[in-house]
């Protein structure tokens, strides 16, 4: 349970610590303080109670010193002296007024009177009285007689006399006696003659005010003279015992006294007036009780100190322990409040270790990520400008801006890590690479950006030592250097063509592009005859689709015969399915379904000729549904007709857009603008087309000499026939009719696709 | 840690509360409340008074700070005072009390109205009106508010000519008044021993010579039996005073002297010095000549009141002058064997000195007050009959602090049951603290007078209808004539210079007898301290309030 409560937090553990350590401190100076000090504490007991006795020896002297005076001023005064009332009665008229200003100088005796010796009155500052009817009925002693007293004050006196405190009845004021003190001073006329008395009368209270302390303890106090108690507050303690031992001895003395088996101080100083003496008697209990007292201030004391110092240490256990570790809690996430403070400090922190591991992973699964995809744009060549790739790179913390590129396809299949993996952990000076899986192909297309071709050759071979330590069957295609950035597609071509290339090739080495066989000088002109016929089965009227059946059949029956390589063969593929995809996307906006056609992923897979087949059947009826829903929606029959015009009748030469039109009924301005709306051309471009093509046609499939073809094709003059051709092949039409001669004598010389 | 002992401090802070709750005396019964509350007995409408008091509107508690005064030997704790409790419900006006003992009153007033923070309310005590109102305005007039919102005091106002002393010397009044008057007309009345007169078989002496020779037979024929001639036939106290001292004797003389102004109006309305008067020196020559065949105590100038009261107690006394013989120092036995007789005239007349009722200081308001109205109402309300009559003897019915003290009677007056031992009542109800404002007519009418005031009030009668009383009383000088603040400090100097003269010149007279030599010197000195501008201020200022009139 005190388990489970001290471990509830840190400053339980801490502050409760303090405390015990504290009061056992505090317990400890106490211990020894009241052993120690224990002799100095009584000595100072008995110092405080001999002060205190000192302190009544003083004021009380005092208080008789002021009686005194006011004698000795009396005796003095010149307006005092001895008379009888009854012959001088205004003497007692003015002396009434002389002693109201005593009477209001002192506050220690309660009334006083004067007398003068045969006068047999008092005088007071209130009133005269007969000393008769003062002793009789005006005052009443308890212990003394009307005549005792009347002797008392008419008698001269050498010296002054105390009665000791009793009872006196003053009787016009009240019924119930008084307890004073009563003093008798004779007054000395010129100090020397004795005229009479002086009468004060002290009340018991203003003594027992002088007797009482500011802490009321148990403590007899006397004040004695002659043998006798004058005043006294007093203990369980005979009067007699008392007076034996105060005049046991002249001098001040503190002794022990025991009565009746309780045991008392008694301290007596002898006064130095009048031979008083003054007594204090304590009993042992409260000296013990005193020297208690003493000892508890000094604990208080020790306490109140030590208040604010524990103060102090909560707040630097707070500012500077707590606080802290709370902080570090609430920044690590630990629950604060349950347990040890260190110990969810502890779980927090390795929690934050794990969460550290884990994003450093996924951080860097996502880089890779990131930078496969960078390759796949690059490489498709989605980006315009070469500043926009450099910033891409950059944002993947590639560094890319090298004057030549290559492209590398490597595959490692019998190794147990990826190659990609494999690779960029052993990095190559100045070679910044990149990579991408290609999917379903245990391939990896690298991108190695690099200062000269040569420092990536270095690279490529270096690479392909470490894989080969790794695993036997590692292959390492290489494409040429690049310059652009836009030849990526290209050079990924090469690299794959490389690859592909690695049954024929001793694949133990790179296999590099430059060395593979290629025979793509012709590769331009046949896609370029091929996209021509197309153009004219588009534009030709009748029946498209058999048109362009022929068109593929025809192509394929070409490709079969020329036995182009893998590379001429995918080179031609990549141009006319991109030219294709161009007519389309004039067409209409290309469906993003459509772009898989011309994927270039998709297009190296591409080996076969049916491959292609299938994809330009696939974009030709594409492009007629277009072309139809161009014609059937928005064509007007007028078009359809002047196109129709403009085939029947390319060859005569007198066939003008302007003869045309006016032969539909048309407004020829008109029908030009029209005709460029819903075909895209201007008629007159398209009939040139139309006669270039048959021009073409005749001059391949025939032998007239280029004069009359021209006329053929309707055009008067030959010389512009000649100049319109050559701007629409860049060849004269006796150059093209030789090259298409020779072409026909390769093709058919030819047997098949050599690579090398 | 810390909110630990945030809550245990919390605890202990709601415990203290509940034990300060606790300890505040519950309220009162319902029975008491309604009772100081209701309206006052049938006889009060007799008195004049409309028990219906103007409604205090209660609608918004209000505080008010009050400066007291306190008597000195008296403990009060006026915030947890039963009938301020009371009062306060009944009103809505809560007091923030500050009481100063009476040693203290006039440097703390003088003080407070130095400091500028002034209360809401100054209350019973003296205060310098024309000081404070007249000069430095700062209290506030009141005339203009008494009607609306003091219906209770504004009935009783007029009643016995109570208000003629309140204006000030503007004429406005600064104070409420304070009065408990009794009827009584003047102070000392005259006493005879009829036991000694039955057993010298003398009749009662009706002027001086008759009651020289009653005094020479008291002297000589020890009629209190004793076999002692210790008789004093003729006893005196305190030379001065006002119902013992010798001056009451100057009155079988047509002097009315009195110590508190040497100045008196004679049946001219002329005012004279009491020494210029015809009847001074014969006066003076009586008394010496009792002083000289020992008819007069020859302690009559020196003793007090204390020296004469053991004489008279020891049956030595024949013949003196006294306030009352009910309820005072005397013993009954003694008491029982004097009569009051009218003054032995001489042939100069008789002339007592008369008092007028006159109300003291009870209220004022300071000019700092924001709620003038509230807190005059709250003054009345301590001034309605039942109320004020509680607030100085104590609860009348049963369910309040302590059993009733008082009863309504069969004649339906306020009749005193019982008086709480040692000043209790102080712990109940302000008893002389109290708002009071009760002239003779309406308190005859109201309170069932104990015996000693009635002795009192018989007294007065007998000395009215036998026209023994001064015509004009002193304290239309004393009280009632206003002067300015010079001329009033003037006085005060004139007067003390002529007091100890009097004094000394009357008892030089009674001891030593009057020559004309000395009899000159006494005219001589009197005009030498100023007796003659003394008397023509007063005679100003009782020019200036007849002319007011």
């Amino acid at each position: 349970m005190l388990k489970k409560f001290l471990s509830r937090s840190v400053s339980f553990r801490y502050i409760i610590p303090y405390f015990v350590v504290l009061l056992t401190v505090f317990a400890g100076i106490v211990l020894y303080v009241s052993d120690v000090f224990d002799k100095a504490i009584q000595e100072s007991v008995v110092e405080h109670n001999t002060n205190r006795l000192g302190l009544l020896r003083v004021e009380h002297e005092k208080q008789l010193s002021t009686l005194l005076s006011i004698c000795d001023q009396l005796s003095l005064s010149p307006q005092i002296s001895a008379f009888k009332f009854m012959e001088k009665p205004m003497e007692g008229y003015y002396i009434k007024q002389q002693l109201s200003a005593f009477q209001v100088a002192n506050n220690f005796c309660d009334q006083f009177y004067i007398t003068f010796h045969e006068d047999n009155y008092l005088y007071s500052s209130a009133t005269s009285i007969s000393m008769d009817l003062f002793s009789n009925l005006f005052i009443q002693y308890e212990n003394i007689s009307s005549d005792e007293l009347q002797v008392l004050l008419c008698e001269s006196h050498n010296n002054p006399i105390i009665l000791p405190v009793q009872k006196i009845r003053n009787v016009p004021v009240g019924e119930a006696p008084v307890k004073m003190l009563s003093f008798v001073m004779p007054l000395r006329l010129k100090g020397k003659y004795s005229i009479g008395n002086i009468l004060f009368l002290v009340q018991d209270n203003t003594y027992q005010q002088m007797f009482t302390d500011e802490i009321p303890e148990e403590r007899a106090m006397y004040i004695i003279q002659n043998h006798q108690i004058l005043e006294a507050s007093r203990l369980d303690v005979p009067d007699s015992l008392i007076l034996e031992e105060v005049y046991s001895q002249k001098e001040a003395f503190v002794r022990e006294l025991s009565v009746e088996g309780e045991k008392y101080l008694l301290f007596m100083q002898p006064g130095e007036m009048l031979d008083i003496r003054y007594a204090a008697l304590i009993p042992q209990q409260t000296v013990k009780q005193q020297a208690m007292r003493s000892k508890m201030d000094f604990g208080l004391f020790l306490l109140f100190l030590s208040v604010p110092a524990s103060l102090i240490v909560i707040y630097f256990t707070r500012r500077h322990i707590l606080q802290p570790i709370r902080e570090i809690q609430r920044s690590v996430g630990a629950e604060p409040g349950f347990g040890d403070g260190f110990a969810s400090i502890r779980d927090g922190i390795e929690a934050l270790i794990g969460q550290n591991m884990d994003l450093n992973t996924r951080l860097h699964s996502s880089l890779s990520a990131r930078r496969a995809e960078f390759v796949h744009n690059f490489v498709k060549r989605r980006f315009s400008a070469r500043e926009d790739i450099l910033e891409a790179a950059a944002r993947l913390e590639l560094n890319i801006d090298k004057p030549c590129y290559l492209a590398a396809i490597i595959s490692a299949a019998s190794s147990a890590q990826k190659p990609g993996v494999l690779i960029e952990s052993a990095p190559c000076d100045g070679v910044v690479t990149c990579c991408t899986e290609i999917m379903s192909e245990e391939r990896v297309l690298f991108l190695a950006f690099c200062d000269t071709p040569e420092a990536a050759v270095s690279w490529a071979e270096q690479t392909m030592a470490s894989l080969h330590s790794v695993c036997r069957d590692a292959v390492v295609a290489l494409s040429n250097p690049h310059f652009d950035f836009s030849e990526a597609g290209a050079a990924y071509l090469e690299a794959e063509t490389a690859y592909d290339n690695r049954f024929l090739m001793d694949n133990e080495y790179v296999l590099y592009f430059s060395q593979v066989n290629t025979a793509v000088e012709n590769v331009g002109p046949l896609s370029q005859r091929f996209l021509d016929g197309f153009y004219s089965i588009l534009n030709g009227a009748g029946d498209e689709e058999k048109a362009l059946n022929e068109w593929i059949n025809s192509l394929l029956e070409t490709f079969s015969r020329q036995k182009l390589s893998l590379f001429a063969f995918r080179m031609l593929v990549n141009d006319i399915v991109s030219a294709l995809l161009g007519r389309l996307s004039a067409l209409q906006n290309i469906p993003s379904d459509n772009l898989q056609y011309y994927d270039i992923f998709n297009l190296s897979s591409c080996r076969r000729v049916r491959d292609l087949t299938d994809v330009l059947r696939r974009l030709c009826s594409e492009i007629l549904k277009g072309q139809e829903n161009l014609n059937s929606d928005k064509e007007p029959d007028d078009i359809q007709k002047l196109t129709t015009y403009l085939k029947e009748h390319c060859t005569d030469p007198n066939l003008t857009i302007g003869s045309a039109a006016e032969a539909m009924g048309m407004n020829s301005a008109r029908a030009s603008i029209l005709y460029k709306e819903h075909t895209g051309m201007h008629p007159s471009a398209y009939l040139q087309s139309l006669r270039m093509e048959k021009a073409k046609e005749l001059l391949i499939e025939s032998d007239l000499p280029v004069k009359e073809i021209a006329v053929k094709v309707g055009y008067f003059d030959s010389s512009s026939f000649i100049r319109r051709f050559r701007q629409n092949t860049s060849v004269t039409p006796a150059q093209y009719r030789q090259m298409a001669r020779n072409r026909q004598e390769e093709e058919s010389k030819s047997v098949g696709i050599n690579l090398r | 840690m810390k909110k630990a002992l945030t809550t245990i401090l919390a605890a202990s802070m709601l415990l203290s509360a509940a034990a300060c709750n606790s300890s505040t005396p519950s309220s009162s019964s319902p029975a008491s409340t309604g009772g100081s509350s209701s309206t006052a007995p049938s006889t009060s409408s007799a008195g004049g008074e409309s028990s219906a008091a103007a409604p205090v509107s209660t609608d918004e508690k209000i505080t008010i700070k009050a400066f007291e005064y306190l008597l000195e030997n008296q403990q009060v704790d006026l915030d947890n005072l039963w009938f301020y409790q009371e009062l306060e419900k009944k009103t809505n006006v809560h007091v923030e009390w500050e009481g100063v003992k009476d040693g203290d009153w006039t440097t703390r007033l003088n003080l407070m109205f130095a400091s500028g923070d002034w209360p809401d309310v100054i209350l019973r005590g003296t205060v310098d009106i024309e000081e404070y109102g007249v000069s430095q305005q700062i209290l506030l007039p009141l005339d203009d508010y008494l009607e609306a919102n003091m219906p209770n005091y504004y009935s009783r106002l007029f009643m016995n000519n109570a208000n003629d002393s309140i204006p000030a010397s503007d004429g406005k009044s600064y104070y409420i008044g304070n009065l408990t008057a009794q009827n009584v007309n003047h102070d000392g009345s005259h006493y005879i021993n009829k036991t000694w007169l039955d057993k010298l078989g003398l009749d009662i002496p009706k002027d001086i010579d008759s009651l020289t020779e009653v005094l020479r037979a008291f002297k000589t024929q020890d009629p209190n039996g004793n076999g002692q001639a210790d008789e004093i036939p003729f006893s005196a106290a305190d030379l001065i005073h006002q119902t013992q001292g010798v001056y009451t004797h100057f009155a079988n003389f047509g002097v009315p002297l009195q110590r508190y102004v040497y100045a008196c109006i004679n049946n001219e309305g002329k005012v004279v010095f009491p020494g210029d008067m015809e009847g001074f020196r014969p006066a003076c020559e009586w008394l010496n000549l009792c002083y000289s065949e020992g008819l007069l105590d020859p302690e009559a100038i020196t003793q007090d009141s204390n020296v004469w009261g053991t004489k008279m107690n020891a049956n030595q006394v024949g013949y003196t002058t006294y306030l009352r013989l009910i309820n005072t120092a005397l013993q009954p036995e003694i008491a029982e064997q004097f009569v009051s007789i009218l003054p032995p005239a001489s042939q100069y007349g008789v002339s007592v000195p008369r008092t007028l009722e006159i109300p003291e200081f009870g209220a004022a308001l300071t000019v700092a007050n924001k709620n003038v109205e509230r807190t005059l109402q709250w003054i009345d309300a301590q001034l309605e009959t039942e109320t004020m009559m509680i607030s100085y003897n104590g609860p009348l019915h049963e369910g309040g602090p302590i059993e009733p003290t008082m009863k309504i009677n069969d004649a339906g007056k306020y009749e005193i049951l019982y008086i709480p031992e040692n000043n209790g009542l102080y712990n109940y109800v302000p008893v002389y603290h109290a708002q009071f404002f009760a002239p003779g007519d309406y308190y005859f009418d109201i309170y069932e007078m104990p015996p000693h005031r009635v002795e009192r009030y018989e007294s007065s009668k007998q000395y009215e209808e036998a026209g023994v009383l001064e015509k004009y009383s002193f304290d239309y000088l004393r009280n009632l004539s206003k002067m300015s603040s010079e001329e009033a400090i003037e006085v005060s100097r004139l007067y003390t210079e002529i007091e100890k003269f009097m004094k000394e010149s009357i008892a030089s007279f009674i001891t030593g007898g009057v020559t004309d030599a000395n009899w000159k010197t006494f005219q001589d000195t009197a005009r030498s301290v100023g007796v003659d501008r003394y008397v023509e201020l007063y005679q100003k200022a009782y020019d200036n309030y007849l002319a007011k009139q």
